[in-house]
């Protein structure tokens, strides 16, 4: 599968992370946790759209993969209570769009994948899959 | 440094199998021995404190490496954490006074509940958690003043109904620098319901309406990931108490099948497991012990009423015959018992009901023949309210002060024996909080509402909260509203004090101020 150029950041990502800086209390971290791993999730039900999380780099790739008459589209929530953000591929099966988000080292996001049209900004009720944790 | 690991108890939760005493060899924790995966930065959902004594005070955390796990487990591998508590003097927890271990467990969603005892009272301390590596938050709480003591001041913010979807949580943050001795949150900490409005600012994972305990914890998780809870959870002890939406809009107890005693069981379960309360709190199924009075020296008592578990259901609107019923309850009788009992003794110079919905008349034309009220609220259970107050009256309750949460707005009201009769004295005080986030779409109360309820003196229609600052000579209410729940950017976001009013010790009613 070929993956398309990467896009611009995703405008949302620092608004989200503006949140974080109301933490009064700084959290510490003893020791380093585990290193990052990527992570995918299908739609369910023939994978239709796939999300897929790079941690290093911090990129969401949203891929379209059937013909389908639907778009993919990544709904993402980060740490600071922000989301979902929304990265839609509606390019046509075959393509997949590269969120390239900046998250501060060590956060968490979760993520789902679903089906929808992104003219009107509609998921396709019962195509999101159950969502992963990913860590920046 | 005193050791009080002998007189602490613990809770690492429901199946935990009740208390247990640290220092005395905890089994070795499920799992933990053979795990290898290093578990992710768990504490993103924060700390918490509540229900303090003179000696002490509930703590709390959650671990919850991926918060917004479907499954409700916060991405918690299947195996016990050992966790660290420890309380000490100081901010930056050099003087630690208490410590200990606790086993948190998938069963219990791997909360934490420690309840330190043998504390000093009437004074600040600290506390943090240690997990495997990670070191939470530093949270700041407080003992309550020693029994039979009389304070010279207690601030306390009161705060209800925090829809996340429906606005952020700016009036949490303005809480938090308050760094108020108390906070008293009335109900509606999640709401339970499917996704809604055009305005919601952002969006819960689960869009439909939760109702299983997996379910119940996502929701919870999904709210306490918000940095201004987490600041408010963090600057001062809570006490809670629930209302509706924590398990199912307007439910009523006495109905025995809606919501199911399972949906209930889980309702309670995930309550518990997310808020700082003490052991006794642990629910029992489709019950859960949630009434309860806290004392603050001989200034204050607080009754915490729970007026969802035994609930007559709610008549119709108009409905006179049964609005007036003196067979209705809100409370249950025993409850109702208990708390006229406690009017008995009125030990404390300022008692307070903390509660959920609007005690004061509020009659939307004010004729007394078409009891066109809100019968979700006391409105709805006249012969009762009308008991209580003349309970209160009949055993020469000092200052008797009404706090209530639910209507997402602000109002202040004098409460009577008889609302029909305008020149009555007032022979109470009760102060609503307004909604820290949820939205009101009711258009604003007419001139024709307010000329017919004369009782109500303030009403206001903005998010925020009530601080309150009492002495023993006076109760200072501020209603106190941010300028925009709807605008993300905290620095676009200002607080004002609204409204304030005074209620001078032995004088029901409120005087601006």
């Amino acid at each position: 599968m070929r993956l398309r150029g990467r896009s611009g950041p995703i405008g949302l990502a620092a608004a989200a992370t503006t949140a974080l800086c109301a933490v009064s209390a700084a959290a510490v971290v003893l020791s380093t946790g585990p290193a990052a791993a990527d992570s995918s999730e299908c739609t369910p039900s023939g994978c239709a759209g796939l999300a897929k999380f790079v941690s290093y780099g911090e990129h969401l790739w949203v891929y379209d993969k059937l013909a389908d008459g639907h778009s993919a589209v990544a709904l993402y929530w980060l740490q600071g209570g922000n989301g979902p953000f929304r990265i839609w591929d509606s390019n046509g099966a075959g393509t997949s769009v590269d969120g390239n988000l900046d998250l501060p080292e060590g956060t968490w996001i979760f993520y789902q994948v679903c089906l929808g049209e992104s003219g009107t900004g509609t998921i396709v009720a019962g195509t999101c899959s159950a969502g992963v944790t990913d860590y920046a | 440094m005193r050791n009080l690991n002998r007189r602490t108890f613990i809770l690492g939760g429901i199946a935990a199998g009740g208390l247990a005493a640290t220092g005395t060899g905890l089994a070795m924790p499920r799992g933990a021995r053979a795990a290898t995966t290093p578990l992710p930065y768990p504490f993103t959902l924060g700390v918490a404190s509540g229900d303090p004594s003179p000696d002490g005070f509930v703590l709390w955390t959650r671990l919850a490496p991926g918060p917004l796990a479907i499954d409700g487990l916060g991405g918690m591998p299947d195996r016990d954490v050992e966790v660290t508590w420890e309380v000490a003097t100081d901010e930056a927890m050099t003087d630690v006074v208490a410590s200990g271990t606790v086993v948190a467990v998938q069963t219990s969603s791997h909360s934490v509940h420690v309840e330190p005892a043998g504390l000093a009272p009437a004074r600040d301390y600290y506390y943090r958690f240690t997990a495997e590596g990670s070191q939470s938050p530093v949270g700041r709480t407080r003992t309550a003043p020693a029994a039979g003591t009389l304070p010279s001041q207690l601030v306390f913010d009161v705060a209800s109904c925090a829809h996340f979807e429906q606005g952020w949580y700016h009036a949490y943050r303005y809480m938090a620098a308050d760094r108020p001795d108390l906070v008293l949150f009335l109900g509606d900490y999640i709401y339970e319901k499917t996704s809604s409005i055009s305005s919601d600012v952002r969006g819960y994972v689960i869009t439909s309406e939760v109702q299983t305990l997996a379910q119940y914890r996502q929701r919870y998780a999904q709210h306490r990931t918000d940095p201004a809870l987490q600041a408010a959870h963090a600057a001062a002890p809570w006490i809670v108490v629930f209302d509706d939406h924590e398990l199912k809009n307007n439910w009523a107890g006495a109905d025995t099948t809606d919501p199911s005693p399972a949906r209930r069981a889980a309702a309670f379960q995930a309550y518990y497991e997310n808020m700082p309360l003490r052991a006794s709190a642990v629910p029992a199924g489709s019950a859960m012990p949630l009434y309860r009075q806290l004392d603050w020296g001989t200034l204050a008592r607080f009754h915490m009423l729970d007026t969802r578990q035994f609930r007559s259901p709610q008549a119709a609107s108009g409905d006179c015959a049964t609005i007036r019923s003196t067979s209705r309850t809100l409370t249950g009788a025993l409850q109702e018992q208990w708390l006229l009992d406690a009017f008995t003794d009125h030990t404390a110079r300022w008692d307070f009901l903390g509660q959920q919905v609007m005690f004061a008349q509020s009659d939307t034309d004010g004729s007394a023949s078409t009891c066109d009220v809100n019968t979700d609220a006391w409105d709805g259970y006249t012969a009762q309210r009308q008991r209580i107050t003349q309970g209160w009256v009949d055993r020469g309750v000092r200052n008797p002060v009404v706090l209530t949460g639910d209507v997402h707005r602000h109002w202040a009201a004098n409460l009577k024996l008889d609302y029909w009769n305008t020149s009555a004295a007032p022979v109470g005080t009760e102060l609503v909080a307004t909604s820290i986030s949820s939205v009101n779409q009711q258009a604003d109360p007419s001139a024709a509402f307010l000329a017919a309820n004369p009782h109500l003196r303030y009403v206001g229609n903005k998010r925020g909260y009530v601080r309150a600052t009492l002495t023993p000579a006076q109760l200072t209410a501020e209603f106190v509203t941010v300028s925009s729940a709807f605008q993300s950017d905290p620095a676009k976001v200002t607080s004002s004090v609204a409204r304030r009013f005074a209620v001078l010790d032995g004088q029901p009613g409120l005087k601006d101020a």
